[in-house]
């Protein structure tokens, strides 16, 4: 899990507040954005956010020195997620344009509606799983080890979700009608 | 090395550096063979794609709202949650100490319990795969492939008695999918297959278990269309058939029929929270509608002089 990549190894157990705040500036995006293209609710994203953060800060003695911050934070988001999925028993997927409390200029609308259109693809064709795989892969460009053991299979279980994912949607884009 | 090798590769992402199959050979293939090339940029603009997906504006705000929190002179930051999703500060405290009570045994349990699960989805999936490839060489690959990682992964997983039943019927039918090809005795497979779904999900759906009524749903909508009525389309083109397989023909045609009259029921008295999955299996189903109905008309029609 150790990557080269990464930055000077954080000891989260010692940092205060102030030091805290810089890792949440610092991996913000990245977990918000997990948290967003599995279940495509901003608000959702939101909380779940701030929930892997709490958690990463009341748990915060237990991170390993010289364990990569950034996966270890997906990892929190990722169990956020399933958490709330076993809370509501399913994920209702809202839409992106339909959300009514997304407060956007109707530009900003259309802009998410062309741009997230893969992402409704991908919520409406991928399990929650096979869409996590493939964004760790894409996005955050983990290693199938890293994955595996993020979302809890197999090395050889993370290649088929991410197989499964791409096949399905390089299908659903080469279908879809051209604007 | 062939076209299949290489688009495999290419769909599993594995860095064009799959042991046994030199990168060069693999690059010299691409540059060669135009299909394999499209495939390449359509993956490559996909990753892209997803890449580019924006984030909505209020992403950032949500960050600082949680960094003025954090602010806060408690150490512990009041992050109340909002909106929709409103869950008291008691309840996500509560949730923590549960999970630091339990030794972090919460964080593994559930994504395992999503792994077990998944294990089913990729065996129905392994099936169809099977069924759907052409050449028997192609069905022994996708046989080898798959078999000895997901025979590992069903003894490894923790699955329910009905999952673990149905893990190793899929299991064990593989071998035979790879060995036959006649579409016929396929239908009659993954009918039996459709049958177990269709349990699976009633069950499921009188449990109120809402997540595997949608898993059960999409795995019964994606039996049907891709097992069943894709090789009945396949007898139909074949021509004619003999006395005894007609009758099997009919047979399966008078299942198909049924279950969707008792998807039907069953959408009637599900909870709110499954139908829409359930839903989505009829939507399949309908969308055929009547394709049993078609069949049976057509097969009347035959018969008058």
């Amino acid at each position: 899990m150790v990557r080269d990549d990464d930055p000077p190894r954080q000891n989260l157990g010692e940092l205060g507040s102030d030091g805290f705040a810089a890792v949440v500036r610092e991996h913000w995006t990245s977990v918000y954005r997990l948290v967003y293209c599995s279940l495509g609710d901003a608000h959702d994203a939101e909380d779940l956010a701030q929930e892997t953060f709490l958690r990463a800060w009341n748990r915060r003695d237990t991170f390993q020195p010289g364990t990569c911050m950034r996966v270890w934070l997906l990892r929190i988001a990722a169990n956020a997620v399933c958490d709330l999925a076993r809370r509501r028993k399913r994920l209702t997927f809202i839409t992106l344009e339909h959300d009514p409390a997304d407060e956007q200029s109707p530009a900003r609308h259309l802009e998410l509606a062309e741009a997230g259109a893969i992402l409704r693809i991908a919520l409406e064709q991928l399990s929650e799983m096979t869409r996590m795989v493939f964004h760790l892969r894409v996005q955050e460009d983990l290693s199938f080890r890293d994955i595996a053991e993020l979302v809890g299979t197999t090395e050889q279980g993370a290649r088929w979700h991410m197989h499964q994912a791409r096949t399905k949607l390089a299908k659903s884009l080469s279908d879809k009608p051209s604007a | 090395m062939d076209c299949h090798n290489v688009q495999q590769i290419l769909l599993s992402d594995d860095g064009l550096s799959v042991e046994g199959f030199p990168r060069a050979e693999l690059s010299n293939h691409i540059a060669q063979c135009e299909d394999c090339r499209r495939l390449q940029s359509d993956l490559a603009r996909l990753d892209e794609e997803w890449r580019a997906i924006p984030l909505p504006a209020s992403a950032e705000q949500a960050r600082d709202d949680f960094l003025a929190r954090l602010s806060e002179p408690t150490s512990a930051p009041a992050f109340a949650r909002r909106r929709r999703f409103k869950v008291s500060r008691w309840l996500i405290a509560a949730s923590i100490l549960v999970a630091l009570g339990l030794g972090g045994g919460l964080f593994v349990a559930i994504p395992r319990a999503e792994a077990s699960a998944d294990v089913v989805e990729r065996l129905v999936d392994w099936n169809l795969s099977l069924a759907r490839a052409s050449a028997p060489e192609e069905r022994n690959r996708i046989l080898a492939d798959h078999a000895s990682d997901l025979s590992r992964d069903v003894r490894n997983a923790s699955l329910p008695t009905e999952d673990k039943d149905l893990a190793e019927a899929l299991l064990a039918n593989a071998p035979w999918l790879a060995r036959n090809a006649d579409p016929l005795a396929e239908a009659d497979h993954f009918n039996e297959l459709a049958n177990k779904l269709f349990k699976r999900l009633s069950r499921a759906s009188r449990g109120g278990d809402a997540r595997r009524v949608a898993q059960s749903a999409r795995l019964y909508s994606r039996v049907v269309e891709l097992g069943i009525e894709s090789k009945m389309d396949v007898i139909e083109r074949s021509g004619a058939l003999d006395f005894e397989r007609q009758r099997r023909l009919e047979r399966l045609i008078l299942s198909d029929s049924d279950r969707m009259n008792a998807l039907v029921a069953l959408l009637e008295r599900a909870p709110d929270s499954s139908r829409k999955e359930i839903r989505r299996a009829l939507k399949i189903t309908n969308q055929r509608p009547n394709r049993a109905a078609e069949r049976r008309a057509e097969k009347k029609n035959r018969k008058s002089p």
